[in-house]
């Protein structure tokens, strides 16, 4: 094979194409949703849970599943008329929705099978920071009179602010990571309206079989992941 | 005393997740023992049990997923072989070097950088070079990819585990006149043995629920069962029952050793996101 250079030109295509953008706000939109929504179900959990060993362990389970046996499950559990869920809902709600067949749901679709995946890591890890929280400063402040919703909210959560912070930082760059989930999940569609970054690549490169294509989006994926790391190192520098 | 009302509710919540958690896996397990009109039907209570899925997937079919199962087997075993020793040397110099050293904040840098990297982004270079130089579609490819990929996360873990022993520990031993060698095989390995399987166990999920690679690398030989698991599900017509079956085989020894070695995993899992 030779190889001759164009410059910037194939930057220039792919920033040219409306496919890229679109993918590009459909990852900016399942990042920020699913990583918050874990974020805000994890540390729930960690208040509500009691420090029971068996859970914990039901936590770990969902996350060590393979990405492809995730959406597979929720396939089959979504299917229309087949799935469990759609049955169930127009057999005794009365209504249907289009987990998998509409570009709104499809969306919603992927963020809550992210947060089934993975919200468990986000859980164990503030849990294990939790856990290690010197236990005298909450007695000082039941002491002083404090709810247990206030001890958490005002004593706890300050304190545990690095450890929220990598929690965060892990998964932000695993959700950038995701590509089998959502490929089995729904390919892409409908009307590409689940196609992350990932996807494109995957996209480029086997359908359309443009390896230049490939190459700058995933470089830029690269870029996006790496400029997140540096911020978070600056911030958990700070902390 | 006043009726603490928080309890129930706490116990609700309880529920309800362990609900969510575990209804999908149940329903799976379950639906693969059907026949697929009860399937489709959704014949919860009456239906007919059988393995005829099973047998399906993994004997009488044409194309049954055995090749792909043995491939994982293969990929997971050499992986850990190439992988367990390098780490084992990689972990303890970055264990015993010195802490403001250069080199060491270097490669824990280095070590996390390889972490953010997406694995498409790498992928696809990967994907042409192995055109390039003609090793596309075979295990040695994804045998590579596996271990490059797999590295840095147990070079850490053992790093981390090696740092809590003691140097004292070791010290005694060369005063013994112990070499290197034999401190690392016989105080060192046996003192973090826990770690060592926590690690080993890592590596094997890790490899085991690989679909990247092996969608951008993996020809029809050198497929994984990850690939073999996804064909089953099509985009019109999906043999429920099947696809079921072959789900099962796929996520339950990750299962398995997740509930086996739950309490190292936890460790594992925290150690190298706080100390990240």
């Amino acid at each position: 094979m030779t190889f001759t250079y164009v410059g910037l030109e194939n930057f220039i295509r792919v920033f040219n194409d409306r496919l890229f953008w679109n993918s590009l706000m459909v990852t900016v939109f399942f990042t920020i949703a699913s990583v918050l929504v874990e974020l805000i179900l994890g540390i729930t959990l960690v208040f509500i849970l009691p420090k029971k060993n068996f859970l914990v362990t039901l936590f770990i389970l969902t996350m060590m599943i393979s990405p492809v046996g995730v959406a597979l499950i929720w396939r089959f559990l979504l299917y229309p008329n087949i799935g469990v869920f759609d049955s169930f809902a127009q057999n005794f709600l009365g209504f249907h929705i289009p987990w998998l067949g509409d570009p709104f749901w499809a969306k919603m679709t992927i963020v809550i099978v992210d947060v089934w995946h993975w919200t468990g890591f986000v859980f164990l890890i503030i849990y294990a920071g939790y856990s290690s929280l010197p236990i005298t400063v909450f007695e000082a402040a039941q002491v002083d009179g404090a709810s247990s919703f206030q001890r958490f909210v005002r004593i706890a959560l300050p304190l545990l602010k690095p450890t929220i912070a990598v929690a965060l930082f892990f998964r932000t760059v695993d959700v950038l990571q995701a590509f089998p989930e959502l490929w089995q999940l729904t390919f892409g569609g409908p009307a590409y309206s689940t196609t992350i970054l990932n996807i494109l690549v995957y996209i480029a490169t086997f359908d359309m079989c443009d390896w230049s294509y490939a190459a700058v989006v995933s470089l830029f994926l690269m870029l996006i992941s790496l400029i997140i790391a540096i911020f978070y190192s600056l911030y958990i520098r700070r902390v | 005393m006043k009726f603490d009302f928080t309890r129930p509710i706490i116990f609700v919540c309880i529920v309800m997740a362990v609900f969510i958690i575990v209804f999908p896996l149940v329903w799976i397990v379950l639906n693969s023992f059907k026949y697929f009109r009860d399937i489709i039907t959704l014949n919860i209570f009456n239906s007919n049990w059988t393995i005829t899925n099973y047998e399906t997937v993994l004997i009488s079919r044409e194309e049954n997923i055995i090749h792909q199962l043995l491939n994982s087997i293969f990929y997971v075993i050499t992986t850990l072989l190439l992988v367990i020793p390098l780490s084992l040397l990689a972990g303890y110099g970055l264990a015993r070097s010195h802490h403001s050293s250069m080199f060491k904040i270097l490669a824990i840098n280095l070590l996390v950088f390889s972490r953010i990297i997406p694995s498409v982004s790498i992928a696809v270079p990967y994907f042409v070079i192995f055109k390039l130089i003609n090793i596309y579609d075979t295990p040695l490819a994804l045998v590579i990819v596996y271990s490059l990929k797999v590295l840095p996360l147990s070079i850490f873990m053992i790093m981390t585990f090696i740092e809590e022993v003691p140097i004292e520990v070791e010290e005694a031993a060369s005063i013994d006149g112990a070499s290197l060698f034999l401190t690392l095989r016989k105080i060192v390995i046996p003192l973090i043995l826990p770690g060592l399987a926590a690690t080993a166990i890592f590596s094997f999920i890790n490899t085991w629920n690989d679909y990247i690679f092996a969608a951008f690398l993996a020809g029809k030989n050198s497929a994984n069962l990850q690939i073999a698991i996804a064909q089953f599900n099509a985009e019109y017509f999906v043999r429920w029952g099947e696809l079921c079956a072959a789900l099962i085989i796929g996520i339950a020894p990750v299962l398995i050793f997740t509930i086996i070695a739950q309490k190292y995993l936890v460790r594992g899992l925290t150690l190298g996101a706080i100390k990240g």
